[in-house]
């Protein structure tokens, strides 16, 4: 999330950076393997 | 020139439980910050009547502090409003969400996952802990005691695999639903349940990035629910052998407790990478790990000159974990290779005698010429079109630096 042409990092002084915290969290999608998936797949190929 | 800064409309801001910082989240751009007191308290104060004056006055009484105004303004600027949480004339970049997801598809919506979640939410109750620990003895036992390692060597055939595949779907539908469950029985809205690959591994996935305004401890509890599920479909499989005698459903249940074991590595974003991150209350950890070899990467790269700049024990942890990681999408990329090995790496031979036959004689150019081509084939495009995706990602990628961090 950012605005254009924002691509340089923002300086602040040493007391700012004490002061106030901001960090964007990222997407937590949860996911399964479904690492089973990946043999079958392969069984797949070599069946069809 | 002073002006009124104001909140955006839909801006939620609520204390993170036992943690000394709070969660905002904007639901339009669907973003999500984790921020301290001083800034929350800002924030508060952000109402569209203050100007950046007046504002500076207020945090500096209240603080105790002699922030210039130069610098309130250029926070506000520079690191609120990009985060969409103030109302802006600017355009906004709406991100990608979740960049690391390849050909994503929605296949259960929140509307629906909301419905089927309130059955389950009677799972999770305050003996769980106990409950998993039991379970998994009870069937440690029952495996130790009903099955060989000849028998396992004789049920792991490709007809015995190919069987279990539905139950693999099934079992990963479970797993995503186990999250979305603790998610909403924790009170936060959980979102879709979908699927796509990640490293080039199909998997299934859950949104539950509500999940941040939660406790370290509950959230341990969303990360490891897909696994619980997956534990109680393979205690159901061996009641069932029990009564029936039939012996695919004691192998399928070791299958299915085998295949959720990779969900615990947690150098990549697996279930054990979110029980790490919870764990050590640390959020972020792979771009943090980046950084960290970034800094020592120039550090190095400038004959190391200036301070080496791994100097605490987190540094330290961050740049192995980034060795490590990096390690590990190399030996997932390459398993997926392996797997598919033949199709894949003869696959730009395969590809250019089609496109000579193609040329040379346009007329074998028929419905089932194509159709053939695509279906032999389908392994191999779908990893070339994720190559492409990855590569395209990696030389596309923005430098982000307008958040301030710790």
């Amino acid at each position: 999330m950012k605005i254009e042409n924002e691509k340089t990092p923002v300086e602040y002084s040493a007391k700012m950076q004490e002061l106030f915290y901001v960090e964007e969290l990222e997407d937590r999608f949860e996911m399964a393997t479904a690492a089973a998936i990946v043999p079958n797949l392969a069984c797949w190929e070599i069946n069809f | 020139m002073d002006y009124t800064p104001e909140l955006e409309d839909d801006v939620f801001i609520s204390q993170i439980e036992n943690e000394p910082y709070s969660f905002v989240h904007q639901a339009n751009y669907d973003v999500r910050l984790r921020v301290n007191a001083q800034t929350h308290y800002l924030l508060q104060l952000i109402d569209g009547e203050k100007t950046i004056s007046e504002l500076t006055t207020l945090v500096n009484n209240h603080f105790n502090q002699n922030i210039s105004k130069q610098e309130i303004d250029r926070f506000i600027k520079n690191t609120l409003e990009p985060s969409g949480i103030l109302k802006t004339s600017r355009e906004i970049i709406k991100k990608e969400r979740a960049p690391y997801l390849n050909l994503r598809m929605t296949l259960i919506p929140h509307s629906i996952v909301s419905k089927i979640t309130r059955y389950f939410q009677f799972l999770f109750f305050d003996q769980l802990w106990y409950v998993i620990g039991t379970l998994l003895v009870a069937l440690g036992v029952m495996y130790a005691s009903t099955i060989s390692f000849h028998d396992i060597s004789h049920f792991l055939t490709p007809a015995h695999i190919l069987s279990y595949f539905p139950l693999a779907l099934g079992s990963c539908i479970a797993h995503e639903l186990g999250h979305a469950s603790a998610c909403e029985k924790f009170g936060m809205r959980a979102g879709s349940i979908g699927f796509g690959f990640y490293i080039f591994i199909p998997v299934f996935y859950a949104d539950v990035s509500n999940a941040w305004s939660l406790s370290s401890r509950k959230r341990v509890i969303i990360d490891i629910a897909g696994m619980y599920f997956q534990l109680l479909i393979s205690c159901i499989l061996v009641i069932i052998y029990s009564i029936s005698a039939n012996e695919w459903m004691l192998y399928a249940s070791l299958v299915n407790i085998i295949s959720f074991l990779p969900n615990l590595n947690p150098f990549v974003r697996y279930d054990g990478y979110w029980i790490l991150s919870d764990l050590l209350g640390m959020n972020n950890i792979i771009q943090k790990a980046e950084k960290s070899f970034k800094q020592t990467l120039a550090w190095f790269l400038d004959k190391m000159n200036g301070e080496f700049p791994i100097k605490t024990t987190t540094d330290k942890f961050l740049l192995s974990y980034f060795l490590v990681n990096k390690i590990m999408v190399v030996v997932l990329l390459l398993t997926f290779v392996v797997f598919n090995g033949h199709s894949v790496s003869y696959f730009p031979y395969r590809f250019w005698n089609f496109l000579s036959a193609l040329i040379m004689k346009p007329q074998v150019l028929s419905f089932n010429f194509l159709k053939t081509f695509i279906i032999d084939n389908l392994v191999s495009i779908l990893f070339y079109i994720l190559l492409f995706n990855f590569i395209k990602k990696i030389l596309t990628r923005k430098k982000s630096g307008t958040i301030l961090e710790q």
